[in-house]
């Protein structure tokens, strides 16, 4: 009988919980993770985040999955990249200790490196992340490197982090079908949990001091450009942080900001809803028009009509 | 009467200039969605390079067109790779490509573009080659290599961008990347070939040319083409085995723009000539297919597995019919 109940439970197990499998698979999507397909309960959340944690430490054989060896650093990189998703946040809002540890070696592990696959994999856990700490590591890791591509990828973390990632729904997109999994970036980083103001400031300074570089080593104007928009689209968020009186005027700069960012070829998140939005108001200016039209129609018949009764 | 004259004539006027205004607006507001990629400062070297991106060119984007599918090779018994060229079916018409390789200001992504370039090429064709027939033939247009650090480390939800900074209105482009964010290999347009003026995908550089791993690749030109996912993308809406609608596998247009659906259903499934939209032989699960979501732990046998080949087949013949009525 035991024996039945234990089988019984293991099958419900396997039924029921999310297989590193699946979570492998996952990872070598060709158009990124989707995870919600994956999670129905807490507990996938929490089988997925130690998976990743093992291969982020290499401690599960790939090639029993069907892995090749060459996949190996490609699936690693991509679990650091969404460990970030799964971190546990404590109650400072910062990520908790041993989160922020694996995190950490990965950052050392790196250091000699700031332009390598692995390393963008952990600008882009940070920043999955959310929180204040997270922030902070970015925006030391964006004074330490000099090279532009590489700033350049660290700048717009950061921006996507403070600000959060609204993703367009594009349905021509085919990766449109994977609804994106942001935990910790739903919404601006004002409305997260933590104490911002100075990673806030932090980062201020890291990017102006990155621009400025940009400045004096590349001539490439779009390039100045985009990045000098990231850098005022920052400046932005973190003056929004200060008092309630800027947080007003800071708001509707951040508004306007927002909309020169949408007409920026950079706009990372509002891809296609533009173009709905302009097919909107010609749709409610067309209208306009009909309307006056048929009004002066009306007046027309009227008028005739009297004219030709009278 | 005068008045009634005055009247009638404001009418007209009204309705001549609400009609004009509005093909106006609905042309500025078409424009206005590229105002970001025109308001940068694009050189002249770029646009020499990109005659036909969308931030070189002042003309507007072509409106996509239904064309009539009507005559599609009619009382000619359908061959593997034909298109319809009106005198009649023909064989080995080719679509042109660009690659464009991103480099960095301190790194390229590779030593030789042409030799990558070749070696791309010959990958897709032979991924679209299956039991002694060509289906879909590609040609080098061009190699472009590019410094641009902005897009050395992209990510996939700015192909919009890209599209319009380096897309071109007369070959398919694939546009090679250092990194694509977080675990994104590939990403494309469904059917953006030749429908949308500007048809660009984006991979990262290392799958192909370093891990010598060409289905993320050939899966992006696919999408472009209208192949849509095999596998379990839909999972809770579709089943998990079992026979697939064709329309379904094949994303021709939009929902309701259904093109090329009903009229070629004969060339998938030989025995059906009704428009019935289910076709024998495609198996929703085929796990080993290049339109399988995920690689790396499986083979990849490419598109014509489990009675695929019709089905490509007959994409061929769209895409060329269609292509060539909006060229």
């Amino acid at each position: 009988m035991i024996k039945i109940i234990f089988i019984l439970s293991l099958s419900f197990h396997a039924f029921c919980d999310v297989t590193k499998k699946d979570i492998l698979s996952e990872l070598m999507g060709i158009h990124g993770t989707n995870w919600q397909t994956l999670i129905k309960s807490d507990q996938d959340k929490l089988v997925i985040k130690e998976t990743l944690r093992t291969v982020i430490n290499n401690e599960l054989n790939l090639a029993s999955y069907g892995y090749d060896e060459y996949y190996s650093e490609d699936i690693r990189n991509n679990a650091i990249s969404e460990y970030g998703h799964f971190v546990s946040i404590d109650e400072s809002g910062n990520m908790s200790e041993a989160d922020s540890q694996v995190l950490e070696n990965v950052r050392r592990e790196n250091s000699h490196n700031l332009s390598s696959h692995t390393s963008l994999a952990l600008y882009q856990s940070l920043k999955n992340a959310g929180t204040p700490d997270s922030l902070d590591v970015l925006s030391h890791l964006l004074s330490e490197t000099q090279d532009l591509a590489t700033s350049y990828a660290i700048a717009r973390s950061i921006k996507n982090h403070m600000n959060g990632v609204k993703r367009s729904t594009d349905k021509s997109l085919d990766s449109a079908y994977i609804t994106p999994y942001k935990p910790h970036l739903n919404n601006n980083y004002q409305e997260r949990k933590g104490d911002w103001g100075a990673a806030a400031q932090l980062a201020t300074k890291s990017l102006e001091k990155s621009y400025q570089l940009i400045m004096k080593k590349s001539d490439d104007k779009n390039f100045q450009k985009d990045f000098s928009q990231i850098n005022n689209s920052v400046k932005k968020l973190a003056q929004i942080q200060s008092t309630n009186h800027i947080r007003n005027i800071a708001s509707n700069q951040s508004d306007l900001d927002t909309k020169n960012d949408n007409s920026s070829n950079k706009s990372e998140e509002i891809e296609g809803s533009r173009e709905i939005a302009a097919e909107e108001s010609t749709f409610t200016d067309k209208y306009s028009y009909y309307f006056l039209t048929v009004l002066f129609f009306l007046i027309a018949v009227i008028v005739n009509r009297k004219i030709f009764f009278s | 009467m005068n008045f009634f004259n005055l009247l009638l004539s404001l009418f007209i006027f009204l309705n001549l200039s609400s009609c004009f205004t509005s093909r106006q607006e609905i042309k500025s507001s078409s424009s206005e969605s590229y105002t970001g990629a025109q308001d940068n400062q694009v050189t002249k070297e770029h646009c020499q390079l990109f005659p036909t991106s969308e931030v070189c060119s002042a003309s507007e984007p072509e409106a996509p067109t239904t064309p009539s599918l009507q005559t599609q090779c009619e009382g000619i018994t359908h061959e593997y790779g034909e298109v319809n060229l009106q005198t009649g079916c023909v064989k080995d018409e080719k679509i042109p490509i660009t690659f464009v390789f991103i480099n960095s200001s301190s790194r390229k992504l590779s030593t030789d573009i042409q030799l990558d370039s070749t070696v791309a090429i010959d990958a897709l064709n032979s991924a679209f080659y299956h039991q002694g027939n060509q289906f879909i033939e590609f040609t080098l247009s061009k190699s472009i290599e590019i410094v641009d650090d902005a897009f050395y480390n992209s990510s996939c939800s700015l192909l919009g961008a890209a599209a319009r900074k380096f897309g071109q209105k007369n070959a398919l482009v694939m546009i090679f990347v250092n990194d694509l964010s977080g675990s994104c290999a590939g990403v494309s347009w469904m059917w953006a070939f030749p429908s949308n003026s500007i048809s660009a995908t984006m991979v990262e550089y290392r799958y192909p040319f370093i891990r010598g791993d060409f289905t993320p690749v050939v899966h992006e030109f696919a999408h472009m083409m209208g192949l849509n996912h095999t596998g379990n993308a839909f999972e809770g809406s579709v089943p998990k085995t079992g026979i697939k609608t064709f329309n379904e596998w094949l994303k021709f247009g939009s929902l309701s723009e259904k093109r090329c659906s009903q009229e070629f259903v004969y060339y998938i499934d030989p025995e059906k000539e009704s428009t019935a939209s289910q076709v024998k032989g495609v198996s929703w699960n085929s796990y080993q297919n290049t339109m399988y979501p995920s690689f790396g732990s499986k083979p990849d046998n490419g598109f014509f597995t489990s009675g695929y080949d019709y089905s490509v087949s007959w994409a061929f013949d769209c895409w060329y019919h269609i292509a060539t009525s909006e060229s």
